[in-house]
């Protein structure tokens, strides 16, 4: 599903040069559930960001679906994130001054949809995610959780082939976090690949695989035997 | 997406309510302005109603003096302004003569009607010296036979005013009877509409009131005229007077001067205007550009959900003209009235160009404001811009 080449990402200021990535190679199947641990500041958002199109390395080579995405220009890069990537952040990027709903159908304005298909593809989002009774709501008036599964319903609403979930359960106590890794395996279970980063240990076994990051290198993989969280 | 916009800023009026204040005031300045601008070309573009091209306006200021030498002074000066071959025609006049800035409203009513308007009192040539055409009737006899009446020609307006058709011969309040209809006198200057004007006869035979001896009188001078020969008359006429003070102006340096002097509050009301848009301008692209900045998260989280950096860039462009949009449409509602209501004594096709150019140029600006910020917002990097949520 995705193939790292050879990738490097340098931050460049005028005094300062930091190596964000060096020499990743890394090969995530179709259908795997992956969790990056490190350190903060050890290249995993960054990592996350190339893997989501919203980045450029400095060198190497990003394949998605075997497609070599170099030389694609941001016009075709947002139409491929659109119909390919999902995404889902620590802090939720809701839009609080639209409801529920039309967050959730925030991605599909960025194609050809109609407004009825728009809202019954969000509506079957939000079911799937046990929020269809809070379409009207506004993010403000839901808890941590429920903002999170909003995210993931509007992650899931083009049926992409990869969700990337930058921290998804970060900003969340225990139980929801709980909760939200519990949807992310469905998810996978239904075939999406997912690559999650997390700083929790006990999230990073739910996957199927654990990738650890330390100064922009991979120092370790980890074949986990996954369990679900409870 | 066009709904999806308004559906944002709708929900986002409270915030964005500055904003939209500071367009509707824009608005409402530029729909002042530009009705101002375009009642004054409609006015400056409209015939006076008269020629002043080769009239001059004679003034002849004495002390006191007696009504009987007045007259027989008066007479002398009429009848050599009368030999003068290069004088067509003369007429006594009140003082309020064109571009004088001087004004005479004045009030009749009787038990029938109250007319109220510009008075002006002259003599049967006057009409050929300012060569005002007659739609009705014609100008006052050589020697008005019956002193019981004062005969009086009005304008057009004050005719419609009045509401009685055939007018002629007719007496519109008390002692007033109508001997003719002119069309326009608008006497003020190229930017003043017509007013109603009455124009009464003067009686030189009146000895009981020596108040319509203004001491002016408007000549027309034949074609070709030149400066030595307009000398040459006033000194003539000084002769006849040497202890008065005479003067000749042309009409025609008259009116520029009176235009001038009209030339500087609007000039000044322009620049006030001009300052007020320029800030207005600056509001909007300051506000914009603060609220691109609070709403770096939002355009990282756009883009990583499939939107190009030009739909960005077009969708805040598209923000502002909404709210835009917003603010015109409750000005609209206030400037619809002032057709509506006919204030101001102002056609309805020059407020409605007002509005259309009001609306050109509001939309302008505010296109022109969001478009730096836009491309700022568009230009982000996504990856920067999520991060800094």
């Amino acid at each position: 599903m995705i193939k790292l080449i050879n990738l490097n990402k340098v931050f460049q200021t005028k005094t300062i040069e930091t190596v964000a990535l060096n020499e990743i190679n890394l090969h995530i199947k179709k259908g795997e559930f992956v969790s990056i641990m490190g350190p903060s500041g050890c290249g995993k958002s960054t990592l996350l960001n190339m893997m989501g199109l919203l980045d450029k390395p400095t060198s190497g080579k990003v394949l998605i679906g075997g497609t070599d995405l170099s030389n694609y220009n941001d016009t075709q890069l947002a139409a491929f994130r659109n119909q390919k990537l999902g995404f889902i952040f620590q802090s939720f990027h809701l839009i609080n001054d639209l409801s529920v709903i039309d967050n959730v159908e925030l991605p599909l304005l960025y194609r050809k949809s109609t407004a009825r298909d728009r809202r019954t593809k969000a509506l079957a989002a939000l079911e799937k995610v046990g929020l269809s009774h809070r379409t009207t709501h506004y993010p403000s008036q839901l808890s941590g959780g429920q903002r999170q599964r909003v995210a993931i319903a509007r992650s899931i609403i083009c049926e992409p082939e990869l969700i990337l979930a930058d921290e998804p359960t970060g900003n969340l106590d225990s139980v929801m976090g709980n909760e939200i890794m519990n949807l992310l395996q469905n998810l996978n279970k239904e075939g999406a690949t997912i690559v999650m980063v997390t700083h929790d240990e006990q999230m990073a076994h739910g996957t199927d695989r654990l990738i650890r990051l330390f100064d922009g290198q991979t120092v370790a993989v980890h074949q986990n035997s996954k369990e679900e969280v409870c | 997406m066009i709904r999806h916009i308004v559906q944002l800023m709708w929900n986002r009026r409270k915030k964005n309510f500055l904003l939209m204040t500071e367009v509707f005031i824009s608005f409402l300045v530029l729909f002042g302005i530009s009705t101002l601008i375009f009642e004054n070309l409609d006015h400056y573009r409209k015939p006076l109603g008269f020629e002043y091209d080769q009239v001059r306006m004679l003034s002849m200021r004495r002390g006191q003096i007696e009504y009987s030498e007045l007259k027989e002074k008066f007479q002398l000066i009429k009848q050599r302004l009368k030999d003068n071959p290069k004088v067509l025609f003369s007429s006594m006049v009140s003082s309020n003569s064109p571009f004088t800035d001087n004004g005479w409203f004045s009030v009749e009513e009787d038990s029938l009607r109250r007319v109220e308007f510009n008075f002006f009192a002259v003599e049967r040539e006057f009409f050929d010296v300012m060569q005002i055409p007659f739609l009705e009737g014609e100008t006052f006899p050589k020697v008005n036979t019956n002193p019981e009446e004062r005969l009086v020609v009005v304008n057009k307006k004050l005719a419609d005013e009045i509401g009685v058709p055939n007018l002629i011969g007719e007496n519109i309040v008390r002692d007033m009877k109508v001997v003719g209809v002119v069309d326009k006198y608008r006497y003020k200057s190229s930017f003043f509409p017509d007013a109603v004007s009455l124009f009464e006869m003067i009686d030189e035979n009146d000895t009981t009131d020596l108040n319509w001896f203004s001491g002016d009188v408007l000549i027309r001078l034949q074609e070709g005229t030149s400066k030595g020969e307009e000398r040459e008359l006033l000194e003539e006429l000084e002769g006849i007077a040497p202890d008065w003070r005479f003067d000749m102006q042309e009409l025609a340096d008259m009116k520029i001067e009176a235009e001038r002097k009209l030339e500087a509050p609007l000039i000044i009301f322009f620049v006030v205007a001009v300052f007020l848009i320029l800030n207005v301008a600056l509001g909007l692209f300051g506000v914009l550009w603060y609220n691109i900045n609070k709403r770096k998260g939002e355009i990282g989280l756009r883009r990583a959900l499939g939107a190009p950096a030009n739909l960005v860039r077009k969708q805040f462009v598209g923000e502002v003209l909404v709210i835009t949009l917003f603010a015109i449409i409750v000005g609209l509602f206030f400037a619809i009235q002032f057709p509506l209501l006919g204030l101001f004594e102002i056609r309805a096709g020059i407020y409605a160009l007002a509005i259309l150019i009001a609306l050109i140029l509001i939309f302008g600006i505010a296109t022109f404001c969001a478009l730096y910020p836009s491309k700022l917002a568009a230009d982000m990097e996504p990856s920067l811009a999520l991060h800094e949520q």
